[in-house]
């Protein structure tokens, strides 16, 4: 990687801003840039199209703070992503070129989830004095609230890339200027997987160039950053995003085995309380799933895995367990399934829903209860399959061949 | 009087020898042409099967959004496909080819008509086989939405989309060979106007009950939805 010309003590903090930016989220745009600008700290706001308006409570351009300006395009309005940011990479591509032409490092923050108040300082403190490139959150959420993150990505991040970053995912992360320089002309801002989840591919690609990574404990107020998307499409645009960084990075991943902490900067905030979740309504639903949707699964997963989800439609709930293997061997069928486009990408993205309900009916009925520590343990335990069945992919990878859904045996 | 059948009878004969020593070069040409035909479309199947799978049209067209290789899996793709229908072209255009080397009045004119329908047939093969591929790739699209949104009908309502998309499809199909026309067309209209009603019906007078249930469920419901946590 070409050494970048950086001030480590130069941070710009940039507020992402879509098209649909509401007084409240101006407001507090506004708190931080006023309690953070200055301290070599410049506030950057990036937002659709024109000037910004006056009157709408943000910032001018001056005093430490900076609009800038990005390209909203009609696609960017027609595939709203999940966090209801439209044009977000965009917008994060454009701070991160402010960023980079001041030889900076960056911090993207969404001002609708988070409280402008000190958290900020643990990411500075890993940007400057741990030198890391690629710092990601710590929220405090239950993991019963944050599922696809503790069942699918954070294991999948670190079987992948070998790092245990909680949140590969999150709308709050910080980049040093090494990384910037090294993704602004990065192919993926252009790839439309890619862009509901920029960070995924920011992180991966810090992996891929062997950077230092760490985490920073994010303060969050309501969950106002909650997908407004349904559950179903958000995990297909997650999942769409993770399946072609996996195709994109393919020579970095096959070389990876096991996985290690990442540094942690500062304490992790407790977990909030477990919200109410229905897992019998879970389970049921998945049963009621299976009966229609077994004929889809086929299509892509082997028979031993068909075998054991059926098995589930029969046992009780006390007995509602989904094996680790069996979970991270799905989602690895499912990766291979994608790759070689067994059925159209976006029948198969949605298709995987009613088994990750399966996943977590099953997660919160053997943890309920639980203390934190049990719970950490027993995502430890998912993270550790998916590390072990990696093996798996690696090899359908290299041979597709081997790869045999079970309606593909048939037809042969 | 004899003499005369004798006579009559050779000149039969004759005739009918004249006519047999005629009919025999066309009908040798027929099996000629169609010979050829038959190895010539053999070998175009082979060529453009092989050309079509180099080019990976398969996945052109899945990547074009004409399904995947589970919706091509009735015909063995788009490829196979092509290259079949490439091969009846031929062998088809070799047998008219050959019917009017027999030099008869009767399949020539037979000849001349099918070959003035080949276009409408093909094109109405392809309409119902991309109609085909189109309802199954709509109903598996239906069925997998309909099931995480939990309606309960989901595999009743992908089964009517295949359907009416297949009945779509032949309904224009038949229409393009000029097959009953007008009545196609109004049977399919009163079929579809048929459908809607009764699901009206169904849902207005039927199920008023499972309506509200599931309109006061989407409103009143209160973290026991999946799409009520953040998941993320």
């Amino acid at each position: 990687m070409p050494e970048i010309a950086q001030d480590v003590r130069q941070l710009i903090i940039g507020i992402p801003m879509g098209p649909d930016a509401d007084d409240a989220t101006g407001r507090r745009a506004s708190a931080l840039a006023s309690a953070t600008v200055g301290e070599n700290r410049t506030v950057v706001v990036a937002r659709p199209g024109g000037p910004v308006s006056a009157g709408d409570g943000l910032p001018r351009t001056g005093g430490g703070v900076i609009d800038v300006q990005y390209t909203l395009r009609p696609q960017d309005a027609q595939d709203v992503p999940y966090h209801g940011v439209a044009g977000r990479a965009r917008a994060i591509h454009a701070i991160l070129t402010q960023a980079h032409a001041a030889g900076a490092a960056c911090l993207i923050v969404d001002t609708r989830a988070a409280e402008p108040t000190g958290w900020i300082d643990g990411f500075v403190q890993a940007l400057t004095e741990d030198q890391a490139d690629f710092v990601g959150p710590v929220y405090g959420r239950h993991p019963f609230s944050s599922g696809l993150t503790h069942g699918i990505l954070a294991p999948l991040f670190a079987a992948l890339y070998g790092h245990r970053l909680q949140y590969p995912v999150a709308l709050h992360f910080a980049c040093s200027a090494r990384l910037i320089g090294a993704v602004l002309d990065d192919p993926m801002w252009d790839r439309g997987a890619a862009l509901p989840a920029i960070e995924w591919g920011l992180a991966s690609a810090a992996a891929a160039a062997s950077l230092r990574m760490a985490e920073a404990p994010v303060l969050t107020g309501t969950r106002e950053d909650r997908p407004i998307l349904g559950l179903s499409t958000t995990a297909a645009q997650l999942l769409g995003v993770v399946f072609a960084d996996i195709e994109r990075q393919v020579r970095v991943w096959q070389r990876v085995r096991g996985s290690k902490p990442v540094l942690r900067v500062g304490t992790s905030p407790e977990h909030e309380p477990a919200p109410a979740v229905d897992a019998a309504a879970l389970a049921e639903s998945f049963r009621s799933a299976y009966r229609d949707l077994h004929g889809v699964w086929e299509e892509v997963l082997p028979p031993l895995s068909i075998l054991q989800w059926r098995r589930l439609t029969t046992v009780s709930q006390d007995a509602f367990r989904v094996p680790d293997s069996v979970w991270a061997r799905t989602v690895y069928d499912f990766t291979m399934g994608h790759r070689l486009r067994v059925i159209p990408r976006p029948d198969l993205l949605h298709s995987l829903t009613p088994l990750y309900l399966a996943w977590l009916a099953s997660f919160v009925l053997e943890t309920q209860g639980a203390p934190a520590e049990a719970i950490d343990a027993r995502l430890a335990r998912v993270r550790t399959a998916f590390e072990q069945e990696k093996r798996y992919l690696v090899s359908q990878w290299r041979w597709p061949e081997r790869f045999k859904p079970v309606k593909l045996r048939r037809q042969r | 009087m004899w003499e005369q059948i004798n006579e009559m009878l050779r000149a039969a004969m004759l005739r009918m020898s004249d006519n047999v020593a005629g009919f025999i070069p066309g009908l040798a040409g027929l099996i000629v042409i169609v010979a050829l035909a038959v190895i010539v479309a053999v070998l175009v199947r082979l060529v453009l099967a092989r050309l079509l799978s180099g080019l990976r049209l398969d996945q052109r067209a899945e990547n074009l959004g004409l399904g995947s290789a589970a919706d091509w899996s009735v015909v063995g793709g788009p490829s196979v496909f092509i290259a079949r229908v490439a091969m009846w072209t031929i062998i088809v255009a070799g047998v008219l080819v050959g019917l009017s080397a027999l030099d008869a009045a009767l399949p020539e004119a037979f000849a001349r008509s099918i070959f003035g329908y080949v276009p409408n047939i093909l094109a109405a093969l392809l309409i119902v086989v991309v109609g085909t591929v189109l309802s199954r790739f709509f109903a598996r699209s239906v069925l997998i939405g309909a099931v995480n949104l939990r309606l309960e009908p989901a595999r009743p309502l992908s089964l009517g989309i295949k359907w009416l998309v297949i009945l779509l499809a032949w309904t224009i199909a038949l229409e393009h060979l000029g097959i009953g026309r007008g009545i196609l067309a109004v049977s399919f209209a009163i079929l579809l106007a048929g459908i809607v009603l009764a699901s009206a019906l169904a849902v207005g007078l039927g199920s008023t009950e499972w309506v509200r249930d599931a309109v006061a469920k989407r409103r009143g419901r209160t973290g026991d939805h999946p799409d009520d946590l953040p998941h993320v």
